[in-house]
């Protein structure tokens, strides 16, 4: 990884809570709530070096926990909660196939909406916030799924060589 | 092999938790606050500019502004929504006026309108009233709710204001009877300031819960047979000189808005 990439995905990882308070003046609201910290996960898989990836994915996490004031940690809950997933479905899917992907990253985004939802819920529970509604606005899970899927295939359009064969 | 993975598994686990308190440990954020400061300018910045971006890009595909548009129908609809409360208020008040000039009317007596101002949690049996000596309030004068109940005494007079003692306060005594019963009579009081109780009722009046009070002898201010409450229940101890009972309002005093007084019989 180039020099000039570490600090693009430093800036990224400083800027993503500030992206996500700057959706809703952005989009229509049927997709407000929409995150960029799926995408965040999948870019950091993507284009770090192995050691690398869960460090920064969860250094992300807390920094957004932080930023946008999140009770209980449900940013760092729901990332470590797709990481592992991320993680073992690596380890025993060898093939590389666009399904294949595709199925991934789905568990993994489930495991991140349970994770988040989890701890939001938790929250409530103990009196802390009342944001669990805003979770389950569907526009906002299918976009963000949507989001990183177009993101994984364009990925794959660029690296034709890194899915081509089984690499593991 | 397994004491690299424990290792592994040790170093992770510390990393984690540091990162946990971290973000629940607030003094460990100090170092994070220049950059905190930071995102909060940058955050806002980008909001702005995110904001104007999305008018320009409505204002290009749909031709006029509809964010503006939308926040100008907001701001109409709370003006009509205060307005339409306005209207519920005033409508309420002019049928309460109504209806102090129809008992005015119907009972001969004369009366001023006047606004309840005040309700003192500390004094939870007084009322302000915004009407005073200038008016023609008097002391002792009786105050009628717009149903014709009474609701108290003045006991203070001022200029432009006034305070009632409510049939609650510990102080008011009224002379009452008992509605279509002339040996039942008595005298109004609080029994210490908690509930209603009617005292000094002659031993062989026939009364029971039920029966409707009115005030009794006419004072120059106080007229007769306004309606005061209703008999909740009879005490009639056989070694005692009188009879006693407890009665129940018939209004609300806090819900009073308007309320009429007596300034000449």
């Amino acid at each position: 990884m180039t020099k000039h990439w570490t600090i693009f995905l430093i800036i990224l990882l400083f800027m993503e809570p500030m992206a996500d308070t700057v959706m809703p003046a952005l989009l229509p609201e049927i997709l407000r709530g929409t995150s960029l910290f799926p995408a965040f996960v999948i870019i950091m898989f993507l284009f770090l070096p192995q050691p690398w990836i869960p460090i920064v994915i969860m250094v992300g996490a807390m920094w957004r926990d932080i930023i946008l004031l999140a009770h209980l940690a449900p940013t760092f809950l729901g990332a470590g909660l797709a990481l592992v997933i991320l993680v073992l479905l690596k380890q025993f899917l060898t093939n590389r196939s666009l399904m294949t992907d595709g199925l991934t990253v789905l568990l993994a985004y489930g495991g991140y909406v349970l994770g988040e939802a989890l701890s939001l819920w938790l929250a409530k529970l103990l009196g802390l916030s009342d944001e669990p509604q805003r979770l389950f606005m569907v526009g906002a899970l299918a976009a963000n799924f949507v989001f990183i899927i177009v993101f994984i295939l364009i990925w794959r359009l660029y690296h034709p060589d890194e899915v081509s064969h089984n690499f593991y | 092999m397994a004491k690299t993975n424990w290792r592994r598994l040790a170093v992770w686990s510390a990393f984690i938790a540091l990162l946990l308190l971290i973000e629940f440990v607030p003094l460990l954020q100090r170092p994070l606050a220049p950059f905190m400061r930071a995102s909060a300018y940058l955050e806002g910045g980008l909001y702005r500019v995110t904001n104007s971006a999305r008018q320009r890009i409505e204002r290009l595909i749909i031709g006029h502004d509809t964010s503006s548009r939308i926040v100008e129908l907001e701001s109409r609809l709370s003006l009509l929504t205060l307005h339409q409360a306005r209207l519920v208020s005033l409508e309420e008040e002019n049928q309460n006026l109504r209806r102090l000039l129809d008992f005015q009317e119907s009972r001969g007596l004369s009366t001023i309108a006047a606004r309840v101002i005040g309700k003192d949690p500390r004094a939870p049996a007084e009322l302000r009233l915004a009407a005073g000596s200038r008016s023609g309030v008097r002391s002792g004068a009786a105050v009628i709710s717009p149903n014709g109940a009474l609701v108290g005494i003045v006991a203070e007079v001022g200029q432009e204001t006034s305070v009632v003692r409510l049939l609650g306060h510990r102080l008011t005594q009224v002379p009452v009877r008992v509605l279509d019963k002339p040996q039942a009579f008595g005298l109004l009081e609080s029994s210490g300031g908690l509930s209603l109780r009617l005292t000094q009722i002659p031993k062989n009046a026939d009364i029971k819960p039920g029966d409707i009070i009115v005030t009794g002898f006419a004072s120059e201010v106080v007229p007769a047979n306004l309606t005061v409450g209703a008999i909740l229940s009879v005490e009639n101890d056989p070694q005692g000189l009188w009879q006693e009972a407890t009665m129940a309002p018939l209004i609300e005093p806090a819900a009073l808005d308007l309320v009429a007084i007596v300034i000449a019989l």
